[in-house]
C-alpha cells in the first residue's frame, strides 16, 4: 500500500514538472512575438538621417516632384490626362469627398489592382559602382508604377505619392522595409500615423492591418522628411 | 603664477574636452555612414503579389474603382 502510495505521488510529481516545463516553453517561443507587434511613429531615437541619405530615394522623390505637374494638368482638364492617369483623375476626385478611414481603403485597392511586376526588379537592381555590379533597391514613382507596374515596394511608395496627392501629411506615413516572418524575406508596406501614435500597415491583400503586425520585425523606414532606422533601438 | 597654472590647467582641459566632442562628432557621423550602407544593401524580395479582389466589399469604394477602370480601359481600347 505505502509503496503503491508513493508510486503515485511520484508520477503526479513528474507530471507537474512535465506541465510547467512546456507552459515554460510556449512562453519563450511566443515571447519574440510580443516584441514591438505594432509599427510606432512616436520614436524620435529611431531617426537615422534625412532622406537625402539614400540616394536611390532622393532621385525618386525629386522624379515625382517633377511628375506632380502632369498629375496638376491632368485634374486641372481631363483633356490633358492620357491613359492610366484618366483613372487616377477620378481616384482623387472622388476619393477627396470620402471619410479618411475609407480613402485609406479606396487607395489601398487602386493602387493593388495594379500590375505586379517580378522582373523589373532583376534589371533595376543592378547598379554598376566603380566597375564593381552592386544590388541595391530601386523605387518608383507613381507615375512609373500606373504605368509598368512593380512589386512590393513599388507598392507601397505609389499608396504614399496617391495619399501625398490626397493631402496626407508625409510626417503621417512612412515605407516601412521589415522582415516578413511568413515569406522570410524583406518586404514593404506603408505605414499611416494614427492619433494615438500607433500605425495601420496598408497590406496587398487589400487589409488594412490596425493591430496584429506581430507577422514583421521592423528595419527601417522613409519618407521625404528622413530615414528611421528601427534596428538602432535594440 | 598661480594664475598661469590655473589659466594653463583650463587651456589643457578645454582642448581635452575640444577634440572630445570632434571625436564623438565623427564616431556619430561613422555610424549612420555604416548603418546606411546597410540599410542601402538591404533588397526588398518578399514575392508578395496583390489579392485580386472579385466580391463587392463597399458600395461606395467599389463604385469609385468601377469608373476608374472603365476610363483607363477605354484609354487602352483605342
Amino acid at each position: 500500500m505505502g509503496i503503491c502510495l508513493h508510486y503515485i505521488t511520484e508520477r503526479r510529481k513528474s507530471e507537474r514538472v512535465l506541465l510547467r516545463s512546456t507552459l515554460t516553453a510556449i512562453l519563450l517561443l511566443l515571447l519574440p512575438f510580443s516584441v514591438s507587434a505594432v509599427y510606432r511613429f512616436d520614436v524620435p531615437e529611431a531617426y537615422l538621417a534625412d532622406a537625402s541619405a539614400l540616394p536611390a530615394w532622393a532621385h525618386t522623390l525629386e522624379k515625382h516632384a517633377d511628375e506632380r505637374s502632369t498629375i496638376a494638368d491632368c485634374m486641372a482638364t481631363e483633356e490633358q490626362c492620357d491613359g492610366r492617369l484618366k483613372g487616377l483623375r477620378v481616384i482623387l476626385q472622388k476619393g477627396a469627398n470620402l471619410e479618411p478611414d475609407k480613402q485609406l481603403k479606396l487607395v489601398n485597392r487602386y493602387i493593388n489592382k495594379r500590375r505586379y511586376r517580378r522582373d523589373r526588379r532583376q534589371m533595376s537592381l543592378s547598379v554598376v559602382e566603380g566597375g564593381q555590379a552592386k544590388l541595391r533597391n530601386h523605387w518608383t514613382t507613381l507615375l512609373d508604377f500606373l504605368y509598368r507596374g512593380g512589386d512590393c515596394e513599388d507598392y507601397a511608395t505609389a499608396k504614399y505619392f496617391l495619399l501625398r496627392e490626397m493631402g496626407y501629411e508625409a510626417d503621417d506615413m512612412r515605407v516601412v522595409v521589415s522582415w516578413d516572418r511568413s515569406v522570410r524575406a524583406h518586404h514593404a508596406v506603408l505605414a499611416i500615423r494614427q492619433a494615438d501614435g500607433s500605425s495601420w500597415l496598408l497590406e496587398l491583400d487589400n487589409t488594412i492591418r490596425k493591430t496584429r503586425q506581430r507577422g514583421y520585425r521592423f528595419i527601417y523606414a522613409i519618407n521625404e522628411n528622413g530615414i528611421w532606422d528601427h534596428e538602432k533601438q535594440k | 603664477m598661480n594664475k598661469i597654472i590655473i589659466a594653463a590647467i583650463y587651456l589643457t582641459a578645454s582642448i581635452t574636452w575640444a577634440q572630445d566632442a570632434d571625436e564623438s562628432e565623427v564616431d556619430e557621423t561613422e555610424k549612420v555612414d555604416l548603418r546606411m550602407s546597410v540599410i542601402e544593401s538591404i533588397v526588398v524580395t518578399a514575392d508578395k503579389t496583390p489579392l485580386v479582389v472579385t466580391s463587392k466589399l463597399d458600395e461606395e469604394i467599389d463604385a469609385i474603382l468601377d469608373e476608374a477602370e472603365a476610363l483607363e480601359d477605354e484609354e487602352s481600347d483605342e
